[in-house]
């Protein structure tokens, strides 16, 4: 397997190429734009995109999405049953299913946003917007704050400390420097008031 | 990518190193190994999917060499000369990198999370889209660099340059700054509240 990484200036978004180097296939992680760039980089290295793996249908993610299907005869997947006009393969919660001849797992960490996927390819993490480097996704809510947490440290933070964490935005990391450094897990002034009410109950 | 494959020790889940069987942990001879990796550097410029995570390198120069998915993960490197080198989907991850020459480097897409770095130059580099989160920097300089994109959150700085840097989209909330010079660099570029973030 291997792995390119390609930045879209679109919503400043990574764009992922997953190569099966045996058959000469490949995935699209978060298609944000499909650029003339990315497709000859596709073309010399030899592959054919057979797969489309979306972990949300914010624009920022999905803009290339019909330009690459007019190129690609690809499935698309994603936890929604069409984005826009383009049929999907529905994925559900830890899932297991095949892509390009790779094993997959996708999980459903709902929070940034109700369709979050996250997509593991053995110690590979495509964490889309739920967690980036140091951050964890914006939510537009306190509930959708909790519960991105609380998917986070239940499926995601439960993975080994070597899984390395490739995010849809900023620079890659891994489950180890995320457990330690990131600013999401902070506690907020809400959080702390709320715990010495909870020391009341 | 390097390959996933697991080290041989049962029960064990960590990647095997590059031309082994085993993880740095199991490896009967890591420092042959990392010996042998030194090696094989020498008749090439271009090095693809090493996985050298938990080794030692010492007093090596492998300035001008191409590294693309390539990890140091935990790896120790002293007195390394690393200058001029090109870095693509590199993980430095929790490394210990000390007197070390990374200048006029062109880094893009790495990781750097929680490395110690004890008086290295990064100085002239192009550091694209890389995460220092946690870093701890002790004398360092990454003076006339380009830090675009990256991200410097709960670092720890003390006497370390940021001098005549681009900043721009750069996010800099680190949890100690002591002796840090930030002069001539775009600091009202860089995003250092959280509310400025928009993702």
């Amino acid at each position: 397997m291997t792995v390119f990484f390609h930045y879209s200036l679109h919503g400043f978004a990574n764009v992922y190429l997953v190569g099966n180097d045996t058959t000469m296939e490949a995935a699209i992680v978060d298609p944000a734009a499909f650029t003339i760039g990315l497709l000859n980089f596709i073309e010399d290295k030899g592959y054919t995109v057979k797969a489309v793996l979306t972990t949300h249908n914010h624009p920022h993610h999905i803009d290339g999405l019909r330009t690459l299907l007019r190129i690609y005869d690809a499935t698309v997947y994603s936890s929604n049953a069409t984005i826009g006009d383009v049929q999907c393969r529905m994925v559900r919660d830890t899932e297991v299913f095949t892509v390009c001849g790779l094993e997959v797992q996708a999980l459903s960490v709902p929070g940034h946003s109700a369709d979050s996927m996250v997509y593991i390819f053995d110690k590979i993490i495509f964490t889309g917007d739920t967690l980036h480097a140091g951050l964890i996704g914006k939510t537009m809510s306190q509930y959708g704050n909790k519960l991105l947490k609380e998917q986070l440290s239940r499926k995601i933070l439960s993975l080994s400390d070597d899984c390395l964490v490739l995010p849809g935005h900023g620079p890659p990391t891994s489950i180890g420097a995320e457990k330690l450094y990131n600013l999401g897990w902070r506690k907020t002034k809400e959080d702390i008031r709320n715990d010495q009410y909870d020391l009341f109950v | 990518m390097y390959e996933l494959k697991r080290c041989a020790a049962p029960g064990c889940d960590i990647t095997a190193l590059h031309g082994s069987e085993y993880c740095s942990k199991h490896h009967p001879d890591p420092d042959g190994l990392s010996a042998s990796i030194l090696q094989e550097f020498t008749g090439t410029d271009v090095i693809k999917n090493l996985n050298a995570s938990g080794l030692r390198f010492q007093g090596a120069d492998v300035s001008g060499k191409r590294f693309y998915s390539c990890s140091f993960s935990r790896a120790i490197l002293q007195n390394m000369n690393f200058s001029a080198c090109t870095f693509r989907m590199c993980f430095f991850d929790f490394s210990f990198i000390d007197s070390s020459d990374f200048s006029g480097i062109d880094a893009q897409y790495c990781c750097f999370a929680g490395a110690r770095f004890l008086n290295v130059s990064f100085e002239h580099s192009e550091l694209v889209h890389n995460s220092f989160n946690g870093a701890r920097t002790n004398d360092c300089t990454f003076n006339y660099s380009n830090l675009y994109n990256s991200r410097f959150i709960m670092s720890e700085f003390e006497h370390t340059d940021f001098i005549d840097c681009n900043l721009k989209r750069t996010f800099i909330i680190p949890n100690k700054e002591s002796e840090v010079s930030w002069r001539l660099s775009n600091t009202q570029e860089a995003i250092r509240e959280l509310d400025r973030i928009d993702q």
